[in-house]
């Protein structure tokens, strides 16, 4: 892999590569999180 | 280990040295060597994250972990992906902004010196032992696997690592963990398939999960609330994320992975993706433990998974017992065995009845046997006391030196080392990194050629790297690691954590007054491992809330130390 030092750019004002904005990644991240909690407890339920 | 294992382990580990100082070959200043020159990529970045914070104690340990307690350790991991997000908004751009090497640099830009020496030096001393813990985890596979003592295999371990940790800096610890962490990647999903494969033929993977499931192993939420019960959501959702917040935001090891990235941009996303991804994988991992336990419940297995204690028993006065012991639990799985038949068969029939019947048997059968499971451990300890008894970090390694076929076992191993060094090599490139930048570079040698501190950076990396080994050697009676390292963190975690909350969100707070309330937290942390039986992730909330509450308290108006911070970074 080869690492390239990108254009700098103000720090912290830099928009995300994608999803639009910074709001809509930490989104999916919280609600990936909230996903997989359901999901481990729907998991828990029917297999105990 | 046949030959091809040994191939592959060692094709491996020469891979991983040879590379790892090839590519810090060029370090010919302070930025190239402990921050790479900011030049990571955002996907480099992330597994480094993941590769630093999985060592082979998670490879080792975890899975025995779901054994003998079940999938419950995967609500540890729940307040993860929000401390991430929290990390993102806040420290990434903070630290970037300062140009810091080190998270302690940022305290004394904050409030002062003493507060920047506090905090770095509680995380020289937690990561300095925990470390130590990360060079015996392989240490253990080794001299389980050849008879090694274990002091030797220790030193081994800890020098490979140290030699291209100290030659290639954090180039060498970024890079390498990349290839570390998709090794530990392929050899985990490979190991799952092929465990599944080691199931009865009449048995489905539905059913063996189903047998996971009613012999309490699938138990991987827990919505109750109790302070003493040491995983469940709560603990997970609001310790988990104190302790992630602590380990991600302010340890070095983690804090000088996402300080190499090339842009703010890149730093957060690396973090955001270990933020999706690290539930998951742990429950992967988790997992796997469940179905050793289920293939185990088919086959005869040792009623102790430490080859070398058991051994030490049976040259010793009570090998009779012991040998009693193995005769009444080899009964009992075969008791087992015929509940479980009894119970799948009913469930086939779709008789619940009979199936409860059948459960129900089989749950009172399993507690007679982990009953005699834990009178072995009990001569274990007794016939050296030296030992704890706790066999939970051999289990895995048992199943997969009985049961993998030639080369897979070499690569399960060579995941193990992966493991180990990746997390290994960037704890001491942060233990290098704090002694240099916040003490050495602070107190003795302001003004120094960068040469010169890339030299003593190369020294320091190597004298921590000899005190984690000579800390290791005492690793062996402290139980699960995999617990050990978390306690051993949730002790120290929570109030550096305080001191870096003061300093992000908290103005009117002046360096005494957090001085004096972390060293109040930290008492407060004391007492409670001390004097009480609070479950060790409610440390960090401890640690954290006495510590912003006591700075706080110490800052009151109308006291000396009250007045305004003079030099605020976040306002």
């Amino acid at each position: 892999m080869n690492e390239t030092k990108q254009q700098a750019t103000p720090e912290g004002e830099e928009e995300p590569p994608f999803g639009g904005s910074w709001r809509v990644l930490y989104a999916i991240v919280i609600g990936n999180l909230v996903l997989l909690i359901l999901l481990f407890y729907a998991f828990t339920k029917a297999f105990s | 280990m046949r030959s091809l294992d040994w191939l592959v382990l060692a094709a491996s580990l020469v891979f991983i040295v040879v590379y790892g100082v090839w590519k810090g070959r060029r370090n010919r200043n302070l930025d190239g060597y402990l921050l790479a020159d900011r030049s990571m990529r955002w996907y480099t970045v992330a597994f480094s994250i993941m590769a630093t914070q999985a060592s082979a104690i998670t490879f080792i340990s975890t899975p025995g972990q779901a054994y003998v307690d079940g999938m419950r350790f995967v609500q540890f991991y729940f307040g993860l992906p929000l401390a991430m997000v929290v990390l993102s908004i806040t420290a990434v751009p903070l630290y970037r902004k300062l140009k810091v090497y080190t998270a302690y640099e940022y305290l004394e830009h904050r409030f002062d010196v003493k507060v920047r020496s506090l905090a770095a030096i509680l995380f020289l001393v937690q990561r300095g032992l925990a470390t130590g813990l990360t060079i015996y985890a392989p240490a253990v596979v080794l001299s389980v696997l050849l008879g090694w003592n274990l002091h030797v295999t220790n030193w081994v371990i800890g020098v490979l690592v140290i030699i291209y940790t100290a030659a290639g800096g954090t180039k060498a610890v970024s890079h390498t963990n990349f290839w570390q962490m998709v090794i530990v990647l392929g050899g985990l999903f490979t190991t799952l398939a092929i465990a599944l494969t080691r199931l009865p033929e009449s048995v489905s993977f539905t059913e063996a999960v189903h047998v996971a499931g009613r012999m309490g192993k699938l138990n991987a939420i827990d919505f109750s609330f109790d302070l003493k019960n040491r995983y469940n959501f709560w603990s997970g959702i609001i310790g988990g994320f104190f302790l992630a917040l602590s380990y991600f935001g302010t340890d070095q090891s983690q804090v000088g992975r996402y300080l190499s990235g090339q842009s703010v941009t890149q730093s957060r996303l690396g973090l955001l993706f270990n933020g999706m991804v690290k539930v998951p994988m742990q429950f992967v991992i988790l997992f796997i433990g469940a179905m050793v336990f289920v293939v185990h419940q088919f086959n005869a297995t040792p009623i102790h998974f430490n080859p070398v204690e058991t051994k030490r028993v049976e040259a010793s006065a009570r090998a009779g017992e012991f040998r009693t012991l193995q005769t009444e639990y080899d009964a009992l799985g075969e008791a087992k065995r015929v509940e479980i038949q009894a119970m799948l068969e009913a469930r086939r029939a779709h008789d619940r009845t009979a199936e409860a019947s059948a459960a129900t048997s089989l749950d009172s059968i399993d507690a007679q046997a982990l009953g005699v499971r834990m009178q072995a451990r009990e001569i274990v300890r007794e016939v050296n006391p030296g030992s704890n008894g706790n066999d939970v970090n051999y289990i895995f390694l048992s199943f997969v030196l009985a049961s993998l076929p030639v080369g897979i076992i070499g690569l399960v191993m060579a995941v193990v080392f992966a493991a180990s060094m990746s997390s290994t090599a960037s704890a001491l490139n942060a233990l290098a990194s704090t002694t240099i930048v916040d003490i050495y570079q602070r107190f003795w040698r302001r003004v120094r050629s960068d040469r010169h501190l890339v030299v003593v950076s190369k020294v320091a990396t190597v004298v921590w790297g000899v005190l984690a080994i000579l800390f290791a050697e005492f690793a062996n009676r402290l139980g699960s690691l995999v617990e050990a390292v978390n306690i051993l963190g949730s002790l120290f975690y929570g109030t550096i954590l305080g001191i870096f909350l003061l300093a992000f969100y908290v103005k009117r707070v002046r360096g005494t007054a957090v001085f004096l309330g972390a060293i109040a937290g930290e008492i407060a942390v004391v007492v409670c491992f001390v004097a009480t039986d609070i479950s060790f992730l409610w440390y960090n909330v401890v640690g954290c809330l006495g510590t912003i509450a006591c700075a706080i308290v110490f800052s009151l108006p109308g006291g000396h130390l009250g007045r305004p911070e003079a030099r605020s970074v976040t306002s």
